[in-house]
């Protein structure tokens, strides 16, 4: 068994180098589409496999297949933890399947195609979500991610139908040629459609509940994933549709999207700096930055439609980076979550302490991966906000006097309570639950995880800030992955070079050791004075674990002046009554559930088929 | 080169100010006070002492007071103080140097968490709150101040006041001169908002972060803390009071702008010296509507500038 | 004073019945008296505020079961006294719901009780190593210890404070670190000497002291007072409160950086200190009674230096304490802070200002005329009924304008005095007094009654004094003020309760 985990993982390691490989041949390939295989299932219907790589899939592939990799190397260690499961190896296989999965969303070529690799996906992911199905509320929140990824999906096909009823086709590529030529009204139903339907998968505010309740409680390699990419299949998505198909017909598109990202990113962060455990502060903190880039998005959107595709070019460039960069770090977090879970047994913050001694490779591991989420120059994250600021500033300032000025004003204003609010998380996030004293005996007995675990956190790590340092070269690549309309943006290289210089970073990195060096020096004693030990200063009493600070206690202050904001709105209007409904419809129709894989395929295919059969019906 | 001249003269000055303000606040209270040269006299008092490290410290203790100044000093490279044609570190944008003095903070919290003090915690979840506050103020600010000629660095910002009379956006200037002193008054943790002569550790903001510090790591904390003051009066100088600064590297304007660059920052010190006199510290749970009252004039120049 | 003699087990029900008759616990004294009477003895006193009278229940124990059933689940006011006796002599609160121990902390496990005769004046109490107890917290609950030593120069308390947050929702104090055994030290010095020694109690309310135990004396030995002397006693005390009453509003405006009203009413207060100095010679006003009377005259050309020096400063406090409550900050800093309830005062017995800015005019001055206060104090008080920090602050500021009045009233009564009467006598002379006869002396402390109760020994030697100032009485109401309040409120409410530690942990 155990030997048949290694070389799964290794497979799966393979696999995702592979999937690596060649996304960056298909961003290599100067904006020329690689087709690669097509297969009729039934011949005289839409039931086509057909897959194609794009430059802008190729950038995703890679996303994909740098955090695959880590994933499948950490998993190797991390299947310790379900060892004493006999069926281990089926995480294995779930792994694999969705990470195939994925790979065929971002180069599906047809409806069919994509319909099939997005509700694989997404049935993969679930099961995945509910491998710990016997810890409380597993369930519950794999129901509720199912029924809201049903219901994106169900918004999708409406969408894709509409196109196909106007042109004729379920080609993507028929889609890419017509479908600006569209009605204006079409137009707007079929974005929005899309919009619901992928924002549901990306858990972009309003429709975002179900991902602070999946993604935790999912193994952690499984969550990096699911955070560092599943949710980017969305963005590449909506890419897809309202700019690579539809063109950014109208300004107000991307005020939606605008809107909708700053909304997002706020609350986000906000919920993201009040949440007691680990995994659950990451979720929201996708959520935040998801919001983020969808802020991008909107404003390349609204450049094209109000005729700036230079801009247009630039925002998307940065959401491009901006997803790139959440990969990295984001997947790093979600494995030293994993390995926290794994060394002590529990994720909840104020249960944790003093595991930057206990455990220094991970500990200094997620602190690196955090300065890139707190956007601290010169890491990643950095990077990605540096050139969205840049974008949204001269955005307002070319629209100073019109009220998209004011939006990019405010997605501005968003952006920046968003880091100040992201640092409440991290600070949480390491202050309390790595450093100073162990609040309880489990975290008091941490050990170091597994090798390859640690290697995983290391490398992600490292990436992290070497993708921050490379930030102008990873540009000046992810404008190859952008569609043919906005690549020929005049001026677009030259601008994007003055917005983030090359070795700029490398400047700053190096200012700021030599800040170091020089505050070193100038410190630095003749005399070398000597280090004592003593116990922390509690004003000459006994020090207990009981008087160390909580993640609680951190955020109280914050928390009690934005109480106002604290009722969870949607999930108190919305969703509760919704909620009801669903669970209400899926435990009519427990009858069904097996509890096989297979049986869930089949159902899968049951439903598409259905669906275009109905479609056909219709006359679309 | 010039840049880096900048740079050793914020080092420099700043134990200077703080002693200054220090020596205003005496006199103000009726008492002699000591000298502005005192903070110099307690670094190296303090540089020769011991170090005591707490128990539960990790080694981030141990690099944390020399990485936090190092920030600053990469901050110090991003602002300019003397003249606006030297070349800057990352052109002295604003968003770079408000990162690292994010980065600073990030740090010093850390390094606070790190000895497992509930002083510590307390000043982190005051900081933290303040800092979700002041942030997007200062940014807002400076857009403001800059967003009708797309200026979002400190150089092309005063090449705009240079070529346009300051005052004649008034409304707009005024409204972001106040916002960023109110906000100055915050971040570098002055009355009302901190008490920094305080003794009390249940009150303590800043000072809590740091009580575990002794020695050479206390020094440079302290440092750091007048690097920082220095580093936002310099910024306030930039945005609201530009007058002096050298538009060219020539020795003679250089020195007219050192001259007036030091006279600025005492009579700015003077003004929160008065300020800080005359106040209490207020309830923090009032310091968000102060802020927001910041908050709401930054707004207010924002949508100035888009209608003027 | 009725005394009632009860049987050890029947205190709780006693004392309750007292309390219900509205009398209040002011003082209990725990004495070891195996060598005249074979017995440990309690005396709880109590006195009505209201009648003006008090009660005092006398209870012996035997030394082979020293128990007694406490008082305390009924009469919260008797919780310290009743842990201090178990402390110092041994003797068991049954039933106490808080048995831990108050003044040796750990160290009553080592079982030996300083306050009894057989423990040597110069013995050395056993340390005992300790650990602290597990305590399981609600999630996200942690505790903040704070003291005994702070960062500023202040006297040792340790504050416990339970919190999530910026909220106190528990706070629990640990005091008596600055024990010094005063009063097993006075056991056995002669009644007079014993004046020296009670000064030294507190810096603070050194006088307060002295004219408590001056009084105790007076009573236990039947001494009358010179007319002149209780009018003198009075100009000391007032001036005492008044320099206590205006360094406490620096005090409270230090608790929230006011660095104005600190300097300001720091600067007034140092006049006031140096203006006793060059009239008695002493800042604190140390060696000014004498029992049975003043050590000092105070002449005209001294009582027309006071008046001068204390209009001068009234004038100018009355400006600083316009400044400070015009202050918008600060006001907002000190309204609806650290509140005290009315019921929380009543069921601690807390006094002094402490219990009038909660709306209970209780006054040693007024319902315990001594001195010549009968004479010169008006029938009523001020109070204020908010009892929070601006309560107690304002009725500090108002209280300063009363004592102002009461000196200047004195001081003419003096004037009078010596132009009509014949005797300039200051005092009395101790006579010999009868063997173990008892004595109590109340006064009005700046901080609230002071009571002294003295017992005499055989041979006019002190045989058991017990001290309860007004800090004593007042501490354990303090934490009754916080929970609810902002943890970095709690230096301005213990600012404004102004407590001493030296003279409750004695």
């Amino acid at each position: 068994m155990k030997s048949l985990h290694r070389i799964l993982s290794i497979v799966m390691i393979a696999a995702a180098l592979s999937l690596c490989g060649f996304g960056v041949a298909s961003l290599a390939s100067k904006g020329v589409d690689t087709f690669l295989y097509t297969h009729t299932v039934l011949s005289g219907s839409p039931l086509i496999f057909q897959i194609q790589a794009t430059p802008l899939s190729g950038f995703f592939l890679i996303m994909l297949g740098i955090v695959g990799t880590l994933a499948a190397l950490y998993g190797i260690g991390y299947g310790q933890e379900y060892k004493s499961r006999h069926y281990g190896v089926w995480l294995d296989i779930g792994l694999l399947l969705f990470i195939v999965a994925m790979a065929l969303v971002f180069c599906a070529d047809n409806v069919f195609t994509f319909m099939i690799a997005w509700e694989s996906m997404s049935i993969v992911s679930y099961l995945l979500v509910v491998y710990d199905h016997e810890k409380p509320g597993v369930i519950r929140a794999g129901l509720l991610y199912v029924g809201m990824t049903q219901l994106g999906s169900a918004f999708l096909l409406t969408a894709f139908l509409i196109l196909h009823h106007y042109t004729g086709s379920y080609d993507f590529a028929v889609f890419a040629r017509l479908a600006s030529s569209l009605p204006a009204g079409a137009q707007s139903v079929v974005f929005l459609c899309a919009l619901i339907g992928f924002s549901t998968k990306a858990g972009l505010m309003p429709l975002h509940i179900w991902l602070p309740e999946a993604h935790p409680i999912a193994p952690s390699h499984i969550s990096a994933l699911m955070s560092g990419v599943m949710i980017k299949t969305a963005v590449f998505g909506l890419i897809l549709v309202s700019i690579v198909w539809l063109h950014g017909a109208q300004a107000w598109w991307g005020a939606v999207v605008v809107l909708l990202g700053a909304l997002s990113a706020i609350g986000g962060s906000f919920w993201s700096g009040q949440e007691g455990s680990f995994k659950r502060i990451l979720a929201f903190s996708s959520i935040d930055n998801i919001g983020l880039i969808f802020i991008a998005i909107g404003v390349a959107l609204l450049e094209w439609a109000l005729h700036q595709p230079l801009w247009a070019a630039i925002a998307l460039t940065s959401a491009l980076l901006l997803a790139f960069n959440h990969a990295l770090f984001k997947s790093t977090l979600f494995q030293g979550a994993g390995a926290v879970i794994f060394a002590c047994h529990t994720g909840l913050l104020n249960h944790l302490g003093g595991l930057m001694r206990r455990m220094p490779v991970t500990s200094t591991g997620v602190l690196i991966a955090l300065a890139s989420l707190c956007a601290l120059p010169p890491w990643g994250g950095f990077t990605s906000e540096w050139l969205l600021f840049s974008t949204l500033a001269h955005v307002s300032s070319l629209h100073l006097h019109t009220w998209v000025g004011l939006l990019t004003v405010a997605a501005l204003l968003g952006l920046f309570a968003t880091g100040a609010l992201t640092l409440v998380s991290a600070v949480r996030i390491f202050g309390i639950g790595f450093l100073a004293e162990p609040r309880t005996a489990s975290a008091a007995a941490a050990r170091e995880v597994p090798l390859t675990m640690r290697i995983s956190i290391a490398i992600g790590a490292m990436l992290t800030l070497l993708s921050g340092l490379m930030a102008p070269w990873i540009v000046s690549h992810i404008e190859q992955a952008l569609p043919h309309a906005l690549l020929g943006a005049p001026g677009l290289t030259t601008t994007i070079v003055t917005l983030l210089p090359p070795s700029v970073l490398w400047v700053i990195g190096a200012v700021i050791l030599v800040g170091v060096l020089l505050a070193w020096l100038v410190t630095r004693s003749s005399k070398r004075p000597r280090v004592s030990l003593t116990q922390t200063w509690t004003c000459g009493g006994q020090r207990v674990p009981r008087m160390s600070y909580s993640a609680t206690g951190l955020s109280q202050p914050v928390q009690r002046v934005f109480a106002f904001a604290l009722v969870p709105m949607a999930r108190q209007y919305v969703y509760r009554p919704a909620l009801r409904v669903v669970l209400r419809t899926t435990t009519s129709f427990r009858i069904i559930q097996s509890g096989h894989v297979r049986t869930y395929l089949l159902y899968l295919f049951a439903t598409v088929l259905l669906l275009l059969l109905i479609a056909r019906l219709g006359g679309y | 080169m010039l840049d880096a001249l900048q740079v050793i003269l914020i080092l420099l000055f700043a134990p200077f100010l703080q002693g200054f303000i220090h020596q205003v606040k005496a006199r103000l209270q009726g008492r002699r006070g000591a000298s502005p040269w005192q903070p110099y006299r307690e670094y190296r008092k303090l540089l020769g002492k011991d170090r005591l490290l707490s128990t539960s410290a990790s080694p981030i203790t141990r690099v944390a007071p020399v990485f936090i100044v190092g920030l600053l000093i990469a901050g110090c490279a991003t602002l300019p103080a003397l003249t606006s044609s030297a070349p800057l570190l990352a052109g002295g944008s604003f968003f770079v140097f408000l990162s690292l003095l994010a980065f600073a903070r990030f740090a010093t919290l850390m390094l606070g968490l790190d000895s497992g003090s509930a002083f510590a915690g307390m000043g982190a979840g005051r900081d933290l709150l303040f800092g979700v506050l002041t942030e997007p103020i200062v940014l807002l600010s400076l857009i403001a101040a800059g967003l009708q000629r797309a200026a979002f660095s400190f150089p092309s910002l005063l090449a705009v006041h240079a070529s346009s009379d300051i005052w004649g956006k008034l409304p707009a200037t005024l409204l972001v001169l106040i916002a960023l002193l109110m906000v100055l008054i915050v971040e570098t943790g002055r009355l009302p908002i901190d008490n920094p002569d305080t003794h009390l550790e249940l009150t303590m903001i800043h000072e809590g972060l740091t009580l575990e510090l002794t020695g050479r790591d206390l020094a440079l904390i302290k440092w750091a803390a007048a690097i920082r003051q220095t580093l936002w009066f310099t910024l306030w100088l930039d945005v609201c009071l530009p007058v002096g600064i050298a538009t060219t590297v020539a020795p003679g304007p250089l020195l007219v702008a050192l001259l007036l660059w030091v006279g600025k920052c005492l009579l700015l010190g003077l003004v929160v010296a008065v300020l800080e006199s005359l106040s209490a510290k207020m309830r923090i749970f009032l310091v968000p509507r102060y802020l927001s009252f910041a908050l709401t004039l930054a707004v207010i120049a924002i949508l100035a500038d888009a209608a003027l | 004073m009725r005394t009632e003699t009860i049987n050890p087990t029947q205190v709780g029900m006693t004392c309750a019945g007292y309390v219900e008759d509205g009398f209040r616990l002011q003082t209990m004294v725990a004495a070891d008296e195996r060598a005249t009477k074979g017995v440990y003895t309690l005396r709880y006193l109590f006195f009505n505020d209201d009648e003006r009278q008090g009660r005092e229940v006398y209870t012996e124990l035997s030394p082979d079961n020293p128990t007694f059933t406490s008082a305390t689940p009924l009469v919260p006011a008797a919780n310290w006294y009743e842990r201090e006796a178990y402390d110092l002599l041994g003797l068991v609160p049954v039933g106490h719901p808080d048995p831990r121990p108050l003044i040796l902390h750990g160290d009553r496990l080592a079982e030996v009780y300083p306050l009894r005769k057989d423990f040597p004046v110069d013995g050395v109490l056993p340390a005992v190593e300790r650990t602290m107890t597990e305590l399981h917290l609600p999630e996200g609950m942690f505790e903040v210890p704070v003291g005994p030593i702070h960062a500023g120069v202040i006297e040792p308390g340790h504050f416990r404070f339970q919190m999530r947050g910026e909220t106190v929702h528990a706070l629990s104090t640990t005091l008596f670190y600055t024990h010094r055994g005063l009063e097993k030290r006075a056991e056995n010095m002669s009644l007079s000497d014993g004046l020296a020694l009670v000064e030294q109690t507190c810096g603070v309310c050194s006088l307060s002291h002295a004219l408590s135990y001056a009084q105790a004396v007076e009573s236990l030995a039947q001494v009358a007072v010179p007319e002149q002397a209780r009018y003198i006693r009075v100009v000391w005390a007032e001036m005492e409160r008044l320099y206590n009453h205006i360094g406490d509003v620096g005090n409270i405006c230090a608790g929230i950086g006011f660095s104005f009203g600190t300097m300001q009413a720091g600067r007034l207060k140092e006049y006031l200190q140096r203006l006793q100095a060059r009239l008695t010679g002493h800042r604190y006003l140390r060696g000014v009674l004498k029992v049975g009377g003043v050590q000092q005259s105070l002449t005209a050309d001294q009582s027309h230096q006071l008046m001068h020096g204390v209009q001068a400063i009234m004038a100018e406090f009355a400006e600083v304490a316009d400044a400070i409550l015009s202050h918008e900050t600060a006001c907002d800093r000190f309204r609806m802070t650290g509140v005290l309830s009315e019921s929380a005062v009543r069921s601690w017995g807390a006094v002094g200002p402490t219990a009038r800015a909660s709306g209970v005019a209780r006054d040693a001055r007024l319902q315990q005329a001594h001195a010549a206060y009968a004479d010169l104090f008006p029938d009523t008080i001020p109070t204020f009924v908010q009892g929070d920090v601006m309560a107690r602050l304002l009725q500090r500021i108002e209280e300063t304008q009363i004592s102002a009045k009461l000196i200047a009233q004195a001081i003419s009564h003096l004037t009078t005095i010596r132009e009509t009467s014949a005797t300039t006598d200051l005092y009395t002379p101790l006579p010999s007094v009868e063997p173990y006869a008892t004595g109590i002396g109340v006064s009005e402390s700046p901080r609230g009654e002071n009571v002294h109760f003295v017992m005499a020994g055989a041979h006019g030697q002190i045989e058991r004094l017990r001290i309860r100032s007004a800090s004593y009485a007042n501490w354990p109401a303090v934490p009754e003020a916080v929970p609810g309040n902002l943890i970095a409120d709690f230096p301005l409410i213990n600012k404004s309760f102004e407590l001493c530690y030296a003279c409750c942990d004695r």
